[in-house]
């Protein structure tokens, strides 16, 4: 079993996080494959109102207790050979990025079909709540679709 | 027993927990629902809501005592 790990940051992921992971990832020469999705604060419009920036909330020992779970079946289902889960906490302003998933494999073929499964997994199962704070300081709950 | 609060159940309750007394005859999951749908009718506006026991999801069967950590789970939205 792979160790626990820090998912939740606050505020934005920045670009440079981003980069100095995969940087981190250079010396580790059996992977063929790595594969990114980041998820950016888009600015939705909701009744003539839009969407300035999402504030995450979690509840945050349920959350890790889910992630390590849906980090075991990702390994369990897919030939990775490490794989990342970032998420923001707190205000994430439209265009930034508040979710990082990095997955790496020996080969291409399998980090597609992981990270897909793995976002998937986030989305719908790990206690995260976002609120959209619009421009006029009113704001709503998210729903996941 | 407590319940813990999060997201738009925390706005609709208004508070981080909310106190159970033992007269309100809660047991199980669905209980707990009926019991909250009943005392604060904006939850059942809710697309979804489900109840956390020990930190999993848990069944409207699942019975529930003073020594689980329960919580209120509104629909998540994470990504």
């Amino acid at each position: 079993m792979k160790k626990k790990k820090q998912v939740f940051m606050e505020g934005a992921i920045a670009p440079e996080f981003i980069a100095t992971s995969i940087a981190k990832h250079q010396s580790k020469h059996s992977i063929g494959a790595h594969n990114i999705f980041l998820g950016q604060v888009r600015a939705d419009e909701i009744e003539g109102k839009k969407v300035s920036a999402i504030e995450y909330s979690t509840y945050e020992g349920m959350a890790n207790e889910k992630l390590q779970e849906i980090r075991e079946k990702a390994f369990e289902r897919f030939n990775l050979t490490y794989m990342h889960i970032y998420h923001s906490l707190g205000k994430v302003k439209a265009g930034e990025i508040c979710f990082f998933v990095f997955v790496s494999s020996e080969r291409r073929k399998e980090v597609y079909a992981a990270t897909e499964a793995i976002v998937n997994m986030v989305k719908e199962e790990v206690p995260i709540f976002g609120k959209e704070l619009f421009e006029d300081e009113t704001h709503q709950w998210k729903v996941n679709s | 027993m407590n319940v813990l609060l999060f997201g738009i159940t925390k706005e609709i309750i208004g508070s981080d927990t909310l106190y159970i007394s033992v007269k309100d005859n809660v047991k199980d999951v669905k209980s707990l629902k009926s019991f909250l749908n009943d005392k604060y009718p904006e939850l059942k506006k809710l697309s979804s809501i489900a109840v956390a026991v020990n930190n999993k999801y848990a069944k409207e069967e699942d019975r529930i005592t003073i020594d689980d950590e329960i919580a209120l789970i509104p629909p998540v939205s994470g990504g």
